[in-house]
Parts: C-alpha cells; structure tokens; sequence
C-alpha cells in the first residue's frame, strides 16, 4: 500500500531530510507527501515552496480533523512531541518520532501505553541503527565474541534556536545527544544500563541557558562500562558538525565505528570543511517504516526503546544535579 | 665536565628510551648498567658500550665515581632505590610513576628536599612536542577557556610484572598517569573523579587494565580519560588529545599524524619519528638543572599528585562512587 504521509512540524532540521526522503520514495510509488503541519508561518511557507505537499496547515487541529492520511512524522521541538504524537496516535495514524522521544520519562509512557492501546506502530527515529557502517557492526560483531567495554561519542556543534531553550529542548547536549549513543549501545549489547554518571563542566558557551557539555560514564546490567561524550564542542568552524563514534572492545577483538568519516575536504573562501559522501540512513530509515506498517512487523527502534533511551538521559540529568551515579531504577515510572 | 651516570634497569624504558639518548648526548657518559637478569644487561652494556655491568644495584647506587643514576626499574622497587641513591648523594632521574602509593612518593620527596641533590621524575609528556605545542596554543588563549578534554592511551598488554595490580598500579598507574599529569599541568587541581573499568584482559592476573574515567576540575572544566592495555595485540599504540574552549577545539591524534608508512613483507609500520623526542628533551632539560640550575618543567611533587590522580581512579572503580582525590593519601 502506498503510505500517505503527514510531516507535523519543520522545527527539527531533520524533518527537512525525512520528507525529502518521502518524495523520492512517492517517485518510487511507496509513499505520498498527503500535507505538512508547522505552527512557524516561515518555516511552513519555506518547506511547503520545497516539498509541494497536496495540502498544508498552520493549525494542527484542522490538520487533524481533515485527516486523509496513513502516518506521521513528528519532529517538533523536544517538549512538543506528546502534544502532537499523542493526538496522532490516538487518531490511528503510525507515528514516526525524532528523537529523544519525549522529555519526560511519563510522558514516554503514556506515548509507548497508547501506541500499544491502539495498535498504532511507534518508531523513533534512531537513524543511527539504519546508518550502512553501524548496520555493518551489527552484523560483524557476533564474531568477536561478548562486549566488554564502549568508548562511544556524538560530538556536536551548538544547533542553538530552541534547541537551548530549556522548556521547548528539555536540557542542552545531554537531552540532544546521549539518546543516539545509548540506543546503539542498547542495541550492540542487548543489555539496559543499570547505573549513570554525569560529569558536565562549566559552559564553553557562557551565554546559554542549557548545559552545553556532558560526559556520561554508566554501567549496564552485567556491569559492562561504557561511556558517552554528549558534548556540543565542536566549534563553529570545526570542518564538520560532529560525529558518531563508537570503540566496542570484545572477547576477540575492538570493533571501531566512526560514521561520519566518509567526507571529502573542501577549502574555499568560506573556510575549510568536509563534506560527505556516506551512505543514506534518513532514507534507508523511513523505507524501513513503511515496510513496517505495511508488513505490520515491529519497528527496528520502538517507542519502548526511546523511553529506554530517555532513561538514561533523565538519570544523566539526575546524576549532574546530585553529584553521584544514579540507578536507572530510580527514574523509572 | 663529564657526567657519569648509571643505568639502573634493563627492561624497556632503559632500552628504547633511555640508552639510545644517553649514547647520543655529549656531557655525559654511562658507566654502569644494573639488571636482572645479568644476561640483558650484559647485551645492554655490549651494544650501549657500558664499561661495568651488575646485578647488584646497590653497587652502582654506592658507586663514588658516579654522578647520576637513572632509575628504570619495575614500580615496586622505585621508593628503595630512589630513596637509597638520594641518600647516597646521587641526582636521580626516576622513570614515571614516582611509586606505587602516595605515602611512597611523598617520601621521596622529603628525601629530596633534604638532600643536596636532584630528583626528576620522567614524565614525558610534558616534553613530546605535540602536547607541549598543544599547552603552548592553550596558554596563548587559542581555545579560549577550556572546557572539556579528552585523552587516550591505548595499547596491548605489556605482560611481565604488569599483569599485577599490586606490582604496577594498573593501567592507571603505570600509563594513564601520563595524561593525568599532563590534564593537572594544564588545567589546574581535580576537585571530583568518577570511573568505571576492571579487569579485561586474559594477559593481566589482578591488574586493571581498562578504564574510563571522568574528571571536574577546580576551574569548572571537566575531562574524560580513558586507558587501556586490553587492545589487541595488532592494535597500535594510541594516543589522542581534545581540548575544547570558549573560543576553540583542539585534537592530536598519534594515528593521524604518522610521516612515515611501511609495508613490508606481511608487517606494516607507521608512524612519526621526532628525533629531538620526549626522551631527548627531557635529559637535556635535566642536564641544564645540574649544570646550568635551570629548573625543568616538573617538579617532585608534580608526580605525586599525579599518582594520586590515577589512584583516585582506581579507588573510584573499587568502590564506585565519586573520589575527592584529597581522600587519597
């Protein structure tokens, strides 16, 4: 069935890649761009002279009392997606959720309770886990036997707009990128975490209101350390936004991710800079969750692994305030 | 005036480090070489031509005729024989970490202090070119105030003595005190520290030989640093350094920053020679401090509050709870 899609907000710029996603798959005959939601006149006006959706709305509720279409793809500001995703939900609609799921670990609940109440599909968008070298890890690292030991990264730059405003965000680069980092490890391992660390220094920008650094080290059930670099500290004119980076030491071996390593440099009066040549994971991404709501199969990353994910980072959270590690049964609902 | 130094130790840091540069230095000439067992230092005294060869170090510390001994034995024997040749009125140059407790090292400070002679622990990398370059870029403000740092030191197990926790300290000890010294050099005292890690490899018997570790300092910044001799034995030695600031990111890493490559027949080498390295620029910087009196860039106590930096680590892993590294003592 050709899956016609709603994309709900243009606040995330990943929104921006899964709908250009979403039409090359409605040249393929997969999917159909149905209409597009966004509350910010300028960025509506921006994505709808784009994508040219069949409709476009500025008010949620008309958008969803008009309906006429399969699924969605939430990628609101962080605070925003169970404003959104819960309506959608309930309304029957599949939902496609940026990540971190919520901001709350309640509010994660009653998200992952009324998919299942409805039998609505709730993916969140882990594109890491549909990334060609993590996907390759995957599938190597049987061969090395247990992990021991991760080493893992998601540097940034600061991506500042709402993103450092600490209602609509949540928090800073704790909340915007341990989840990535977590949910990998979650998924390497097979293991929870059990403990969580959170050292978090003074900010490299003095200015923001939202903590622009952590360094997590946690331990999951079996006691396997890992740690996670969640720093925005990459400065405005690193040649790169970040990276994703990942050193699994096992029984037979280490195991080293670095995903956004496939770039070729460029140096022109603008500065220097890399640019990328890596494969297609927002597209791999949003086939995959066709697949799924046509084959009626679970998704890669289920909503249960985003509150899992979001865990860590409210215990990260708890644990910078307290200034000790923190069990993740201890934010747990 | 010729310095007369000996050698004590025959294992790799008197072989690969040190020697080659003593061989190579005018000003000084190596008299007599220590080891066990007699074997290696006897191949040591034939290809470094080193007149006199024991295994007794007792007889090169009591030596009258030399000048300078250079302590390159195991860890657990760095408090008796630096303590006996201070005592014996020889400068010592003493291979990193200056012992295996605090107690040890500050006892070897109040020896130092006492006597009339010199005391420097070799801690490299205040001398590798590219940390030292790195500090310099921080201190002329290129990264602004710094933030958050990163450290690595990688590599396979070393086996031998190593693989005994009570014998080296562990990884933390023995190697990581490298990135914790050069950190506290440039960032200043360590308020908290917090670390997660154990015992990884099959080649360690008590050591811990991985571990992650975070560190908040007094000036707010806050780093991770990691070590590790679990790798694989393929594995290159590794090294990496990030300093991010108000102002700008810094990164050197070792496997980034080869100038030479090498393929040959099923082996494959690579790496960056710097022949005025770490190990040269710190006996010439001793070398001044005994016949010019220019103080070196570490002092004696600089090296244990660096060993007590990698023992609040490890008492972090033991107990698992944030270390005030002033509970250490």
């Amino acid at each position: 069935m050709v899956l016609r899609f709603a994309v709900v907000s243009y606040a995330h710029m990943h929104a921006w890649s899964y709908t250009r996603a979403i039409k090359e798959l409605e040249t393929e005959g997969k999917a159909t761009l149905e209409a597009i939601f966004d509350n910010n006149t300028d960025r509506l006006r921006r994505a709808q002279e784009v994508f040219k959706p069949r409709r476009v709305y500025n008010d949620f509720n008309r958008l969803m009392a008009d309906g006429g279409f399969d699924a969605a793809v939430v990628a609101s500001e962080n605070a925003r997606h169970i404003t959104y995703a819960l309506p959608l939900i309930k309304a029957g609609v599949h939902v496609i959720v940026e990540k971190p799921i919520t901001t709350t670990v309640r509010d994660a609940v009653e998200m992952v309770n009324e998919a299942d109440r409805r039998g609505v599909k709730l993916q969140v968008a882990f594109v890491m886990r549909y990334h060609d070298a993590v996907v390759e890890a995957k599938n190597r690292i049987g061969e090395f036997g247990r992990i021991k030991a991760i080493t893992a990264t998601n540097h940034g730059t600061c991506p500042y707009d709402w993103f450092v405003d600490p209602e609509l965000a949540g928090g800073g680069a704790m909340m915007d990128h341990i989840v990535h980092v977590a949910d990998l490890i979650r998924w390497f391992t097979g293991k929870e975490f059990e403990e969580v660390s959170a050292f978090v220094g003074r900010n490299i920008r003095p200015e923001l209101k939202v903590e622009d650094n952590g360094l997590i080290l946690a331990k999951l059930t079996d006691g396997t350390p890992v740690s996670i670099d969640s720093s925005w500290s990459r400065h405005g004119t690193w040649p790169i936004w970040g990276d994703v980076y990942m050193r699994m030491l096992a029984d037979h071996g280490v195991l080293t991710i670095n995903a956004f390593n496939q770039n070729i440099s460029l140096a022109d009066d603008k500065g220097f800079h890399w640019v990328g040549f890596g494969p297609d994971a927002d597209r791999n991404m949003i086939e995959d969750f066709i697949r799924v709501v046509n084959e009626g199969s679970q998704p890669r990353a289920s909503g249960l692994d985003g509150l899992r994910a979001l865990e860590v980072v409210v215990a990260a959270y708890k644990s910078w305030r307290e200034g000790r590690p923190v069990k993740i049964s201890e934010v747990r609902v | 005036m010729v310095l007369r130094v000996g050698v004590l130790g025959s294992g790799f840091a008197a072989r690969e480090l040190h020697l080659p540069v003593l061989s190579s230095l005018s000003g000084v000439e190596v008299s007599a070489i220590f080891g066990i067992p007699y074997e290696d230092a006897l191949m040591l005294a034939r290809r470094f031509k080193i007149p006199k060869v024991t295994d007794d170090w007792r007889s090169v510390v009591h030596d009258s005729s030399i000048d300078v001994v250079l302590v390159a034995t195991p860890t657990y024997t760095h408090r008796a024989i630096a303590e006996e040749a201070i005592k014996a009125g020889k400068h010592v140059m003493l291979e990193k970490p200056i012992a295996l407790t605090v107690k040890d090292g500050e006892e070897l400070v109040k020896a130092y202090e006492a006597g009339g002679v010199k005391l420097m622990v070799a801690h490299c990398l205040r001398f590798w070119p590219e940390y030292v370059r790195a500090r310099e870029l921080m201190m002329a403000g290129r990264v602004g105030e710094p933030r958050v740092a990163r450290a690595y030191r990688l590599s396979s197990h070393p086996g031998r003595w190593f693989r005994f926790q009570e014998l080296s300290g562990g990884v933390a000890v023995d190697m990581s005190i490298h990135d914790l010294d050069y950190l506290r050099w440039t960032l200043g005292e360590v308020k908290r520290v917090y670390a997660v890690g154990g015992t990884y490899s099959s080649d360690s018997a008590t050591s811990i030989d991985h571990f992650m570790a975070t560190l908040e300092f007094e000036n707010g910044a806050v780093a991770y640093v990691e070590g590790s001799w679990a790798m694989p034995r393929n594995f290159p030695f590794t090294t990496y350094l990030e300093i991010a600031g108000t102002k700008g990111l810094l990164t050197v890493d070792n496997q980034l920053t080869s100038t030479i490559e090498a393929y040959i027949d099923n082996s494959y080498y690579r790496y960056g020679p710097i022949y005025r390295n770490a190990y040269y620029l710190e006996w010439v910087a001793f070398l001044d401090w005994l016949n010019k009196g220019v103080k070196p860039p570490i002092e004696p106590g600089d090296a244990v509050e660096a060993l007590r930096l990698a023992l609040a680590i490890n008492k972090s892993i033991t107990e698992g709870r944030v270390v005030n590294p002033g509970e250490v003592r």
